[in-house]
């Protein structure tokens, strides 16, 4: 089984502050993982090394063969395209209706337009927002925007999902939606790395759990 | 409507640089326009006592000896006894000055007071006071106009800031989502380079329109009239060239935009 990410004695943070501490973990192609912790503990500080936004100050961080210390700009921009992410406020563009929100990551992978409606169409269908393609991010409710947002994040297949508190502020019957989206992320062979505070109380597929205490990086499960 | 509202600070501020730069290039057309016009009739009339060849003035053109032949024949036929030859031995020698530019109010006194202090002439005449009064007030105008040109693109620059605030508010989230999604550089800035090409291509038009009611309005043609000159302005080069300015300060702006993130996507 190949390796998406790598991670070895690690030191995370912002410019004096030390969040994670000579951390180390790994994901496998495939891996299901819930990554939690405290609020505070420096799971959002992962996920934003993750995809590239901050640079370690240390260690060693490989991503897809990348590795994210030294990385270039241009070389980012182009694994970005291999990387969904969701986060807890949906970072939908507000000007875009959602069915061109939904399409962002084929506009920019060149996808044909005709391929690009058909996939938007199904995976629209699937979710129950065909009907709400033509509104505009603040015409649905935070369930809808949350479920766009994990369509957008998978609809170009990428090797790595990284969410951030996806189901933060939603109800239960909208975070089980979402859940079932990242579990279908799942079956399409993604990697999917889940940041949450607490893990749901039951979830019917193999997952793994690395947890977060004291700047340490732990292998719960 | 939105529009317009979110870009109007920039085509204010790029329809307010062009026209100031028009205005300062059109006086300036005006007013060296009319200095040769001037400078073509303008003497200045130079008395020695020794015979001039050459001034070593630079704005001086050529130095012509006035032939007083026909005023000495003119004084010889009202008075038949008068010595001419004496005269004439007696008589200074008159010259008429021509300048390649008419002189400023500045340039006429050091000429004039750098020729009085030569022991050998004996007088000078330079019309000042007829000559100028017109030029001196085109004089002022320019000033004016250059000032004018000056406070403007100072202004023109703080609108552009204010704008640059907006876009960065109203562009910035979409750019940062777009590159969480591997969007390349062009596709993130594509619609930010196009607003910027329709800024400038509107206030290419707004100019367009402001020259022609100018160039084609009364006062215009009567101070034209007035002054006696005619000013070829080549309006389709000028709006060519106003149109690489445009695109140039709406491309410096919107790059700007694009390369700084706001705070909160750090």
């Amino acid at each position: 089984m190949s390796k998406v990410v790598i991670a070895k004695d690690l030191y995370l943070g912002y410019k004096n502050e030390i969040i994670i501490e000579k951390g180390g973990f790994s994901l496998n192609s495939g891996d299901f993982v819930f990554l939690t912790g405290a609020s505070g503990s420096g799971k959002t500080t992962i996920i934003r090394h993750l995809y590239g936004e901050l640079r370690a100050k240390s260690g060693y961080l490989n991503i897809g063969g990348f590795d994210m210390i030294k990385i270039p700009k241009h070389k980012l921009t182009y694994l970005r395209r291999y990387i969904g992410v969701v986060f807890q406020d949906y970072k939908l563009i507000k000007e875009w209706n959602i069915e061109k929100n939904v399409r962002l990551p084929l506009m920019i992978a060149g996808i044909d337009e005709d391929l690009q409606q058909k996939k938007v169409s199904k995976l629209l269908s699937q979710v129950k927002l065909a009907h709400r393609a033509d509104k505009y991010p603040y015409e649905l409710s935070g369930g809808e925007q949350q479920r766009a947002a994990v369509i957008r994040a998978i609809i170009n297949e990428p090797v790595l999902i990284l969410a951030d508190e996806p189901t933060g502020n939603l109800d239960d019957y909208s975070a089980k939606l979402v859940m079932d989206l990242f579990k279908f992320a799942h079956e399409l062979g993604i990697t999917v790395l889940i940041a949450t505070h607490r893990l749901p109380q039951t979830f019917d597929i193999p997952y793994r759990n690395i947890h977060i205490e004291g700047k340490k990086i732990y292998e719960v499960s | 409507m939105k529009y317009l509202k979110n870009h109007i600070f920039l085509i204010v501020a790029l329809v307010s640089i062009l026209f100031s730069i028009e205005t300062y290039f059109v006086f300036n057309k005006i007013v060296s326009t009319y200095e040769e016009k001037i400078a073509k009739n303008y003497t200045m009339i130079v008395v020695s006592k020794t015979k001039i060849e050459k001034l070593d003035f630079k704005n001086i053109a050529k130095i012509e000896q006035i032939d007083i032949k026909n005023s000495l024949e003119n004084i010889k036929k009202q008075f038949k006894n008068f010595d001419i030859d004496k005269l004439k031995n007696n008589l200074p020698y008159f010259y008429k000055v021509h300048f390649k530019k008419f002189p400023t109010p500045i340039e006429l006194k050091e000429i004039e007071t750098e020729l009085l202090s030569n022991p050998e002439i004996k007088k000078v005449e330079s019309f000042r006071q007829n000559q100028n009064q017109v030029y001196n007030l085109l004089l002022i105008i320019k000033l004016i106009t250059t000032i004018f040109m000056v406070i403007i693109l100072f202004i023109s620059f703080l609108l552009i800031v204010k704008q640059l605030e907006v876009w960065k508010f109203e562009h910035s989230e979409r750019m940062y989502i777009m590159e969480l999604f591997g969007a390349p550089f062009w596709f993130r800035s594509a619609l930010l380079l196009k607003l910027a090409i329709l800024d400038s291509m509107i206030s290419i038009v707004i100019i367009f329109g402001i020259i022609e009611y100018i160039l084609n309005s009364d006062m215009y043609k009567n101070l034209l009239t007035q002054l006696s000159i005619t000013i070829d302005v080549n309006i389709f080069m000028d709006l060519a060239i106003f149109f690489f300015i445009a695109l140039f300060i709406s491309l410096v702006a919107t790059f700007i935009v694009i390369f700084t993130k706001r705070d909160d996507y750090l």
